[in-house]
């Protein structure tokens, strides 16, 4: 540590960037705190209450059931990751390594998706689902999640297999590996940090997903995001338990992180050291 | 047995021609160098051979039967890249497994011949390692022994050894001439290191912009380059190239000239000499010159001369004592002396 004397210019920063951290951490506090309080003490803002767990008994039980909306998060998240990083690495690939004409235009318009406002689409999503009966099921909500997730991917993983020095391909090719064969057991394993840090920021994209879930879910396929609106009832906003549901929903993305960070730091530098 | 044909290969992307159409004949268990400075083509034409880049038109036959449309995979050609081309997430052992492992060679037999590929680069003791965990020739081995773990038709390389130190790459010149000997395949080198060019070929082609400049042994190479330009690779220093003009039997290049002109000679040409082909001489000699500068290699000495604009190099012996701006003679011996056609650059040939 070094121990300059603080002028007011280190004040200054030093406050902003208090500031900013208060902000951050506040809420996220704040759910965590409500998440074992009473609903007596919801209100009070107290630091000193007795804990307690009964909010998370609660949320699981009947009428909540958060239980099926946690296994519904699951299965959508997972499944929407299980396809779009496959797909996405097969896409990025042919994007780092043919040319072909318009390429540059087809990579940008594979974003440009993105840039129309999702309460836009959610509207034709729903006409088109009715039809095709996909309204409410684990299908649709992948199939909505994969128009989302998978530009990301493809965009992300590209950059990745870009690090891929080609000799290393070629090299395989010349081994004796087919071409699919030189992207799986070389490739693959080489941008692996690359493909994981794409997958969990799918999986978060996924998980946190609320306007779809909201409009082309009705019952069965529920997820946890849209769970959160049915505490708020005609008796007001059960505070305590949407805290409960909210830790929830962050705790698995929390050790998800954890368990993975080792892979985000490797891809955050792998670029630095070659 | 392999032998390769190239028949008027060419290379072009739209506009750009990386080679342009040329004939090549590789012989069974040749070893041919390709030659030149980078940009010239030779890798270009390497990687048509190994099937990595396809051939705008032409045909490369091995053994006769075209492989134009053959994968690269199924081309049976080993290759070894400039920067190794190692799979970083597999250990040496699994490196050099992997052509064996793609083939579906049985386990025993691959583990036998890791072994025996292993102890030919003296690798044996760092088969667990991974590749991260190598110096730059301890990976130069693994790329060598992952090359040689089968016995693929022919055998590429190229650049291999661009990326090791200066000592490294002396040994391992040495180690890939014993093994080319001891393999006896067909090998296709590429280098834009004469001295290795030199001291591995049996034929060196020497590349120009897409083109083959000159075809030859090493000695050929070396003793009757075909052109200026070849002249000026070859060797170490290269030749002395003097442009000039045969007037009247003598050769004027600025305020000096040289008798003993063969007397079909004449106009602008450029007369060249190896540093190494001239002689220091008591008495007037061939020129007469005030020494430049003069450089100890240990085993010889480098004396320099200004020669009408440009830098005149004479290999000396290690004692010579001449100082700065000493009066030296030299003799340019007649059958040392290499005379190019200076519109043409091409070499003028005296012996008919």
């Amino acid at each position: 540590m070094t121990s300059r004397r603080a002028g007011p210019a280190g004040f200054a920063a030093a406050l902003i960037a208090w500031c900013v951290i208060f902000a951050v951490v506040f809420p996220i506090a704040w759910i965590a705190l409500t998440s074992i309080k009473e609903p007596r003490d919801v209100y009070a803002l107290a630091l000193v209450f007795t804990p307690t767990l009964d909010n998370f008994r609660t949320v699981f039980e009947h009428p909540w059931n958060l239980g099926d909306k946690l296994l519904n998060s699951i299965v959508v998240a997972s499944v929407t990751v299980a396809v779009a990083i496959p797909v996405g690495t097969m896409a990025a690939y042919g994007f780092s390594r043919f040319s072909f004409p318009g390429k540059r235009l087809l990579f940008v318009l594979i974003i440009a998706t993105q840039f129309v406002p999702a309460a836009i689409v959610v509207l034709p999503y729903y006409l088109m689902f009715r039809e095709l009966d996909l309204l409410d099921s684990y299908a649709g909500l992948v199939l909505v999640n994969l128009s989302i997730v998978l530009p990301y991917a493809v965009w992300m993983i590209k950059g990745f297999i870009d690090a891929v020095p080609i000799e290393m391909e070629e090299s395989a090719v010349i081994d004796g590996a087919s071409r699919l064969r030189a992207l799986r057991e070389i490739v693959v394993p080489a941008a692996l940090p690359g493909l994981i840090t794409a997958a969990l920021f799918c999986f978060t994209l996924t998980w946190n997903e609320f306007l779809f879930a909201l409009i082309l879910t009705k019952q069965k396929a529920l997820t946890l995001p849209v769970g959160l609106i049915s505490f708020h009832t005609e008796r007001g906003d059960l505070w305590e338990l949407m805290a409960a549901a909210g830790v929830m929903i962050t705790l698995p993305m929390f050790l998800l992180s954890l368990v993975f960070q080792k892979h985000f730091i490797n891809s955050l530098t792998s670029g630095a050291v070659r | 047995m392999t032998t390769i044909s190239l028949r008027g290969l060419e290379k072009r992307w739209g506009h750009v021609v990386g080679v342009h159409p040329m004939d090549l004949e590789v012989a069974d268990r040749e070893f041919l160098v390709l030659l030149g400075p980078s940009g010239c083509g030779k890798t270009t034409t390497m990687r048509m051979i190994a099937g990595l880049e396809d051939a705008t038109t032409g045909d490369i036959l091995f053994d006769g039967a075209r492989v134009n449309a053959v994968r690269p995979q199924d081309r049976d050609v080993a290759m070894v890249f400039q920067n190794y081309g190692l799979y970083p997430h597999l250990s040496v052992e699994e490196n050099i497994a992997y052509p064996l492992k793609v083939r579906n060679v049985p386990l025993a037999e691959r583990a036998a011949r890791i072994a025996r590929a292993a102890e030919r680069v003296e690798l044996g003791a760092l088969l667990q390692r991974k590749p991260r965990e190598l110096s730059g020739g301890q990976r130069q081995r693994v790329a060598l022994a992952r090359a040689i773990v089968r016995t693929p038709k022919v055998f590429l390389m190229d650049e291999p050894l661009s990326n090791l130190d200066a000592k490294l790459r002396l040994t391992m010149r040495t180690e890939i001439k014993h093994l080319a000997h001891e393999l006896g395949v067909t090998m296709v080198y590429v280098t834009h290191d004469q001295v290795e060019a030199m001291t591995l070929a049996h034929r060196i082609v020497v590349m120009r912009e897409g083109r083959i400049e000159q075809i030859g042994t090493p000695e050929e190479v070396y003793n009757r380059p075909a052109s200026t330009y070849v002249a000026g690779f070859i060797g170490a220093p290269p030749m002395n190239l003097i442009e000039g003009e045969v007037r009247g039997g003598r050769f004027h290049a600025g305020e000096f000239q040289v008798g003993g002109v063969p007397e079909q000679l004449s106009g602008a040409c450029v007369l060249g000499i190896r540093p190494e082909d001239m002689q220091l001489v008591d008495g007037t000699g061939d020129l007469r010159l005030p020494l430049y500068a003069s450089e100890l290699l240990g085993d010889s000495r480098l004396l320099s001369f200004k020669l009408a604009g440009s830098l005149l190099t004479v290999r000396a012996p290690k004692d010579q004592r001449a100082g700065f701006d000493d009066m030296v003679s030299l003799a340019l011996p007649q059958d040392h002396r290499h005379w190019f056609d200076a519109q043409t650059t091409q070499r003028i040939d005296l012996s008919h």
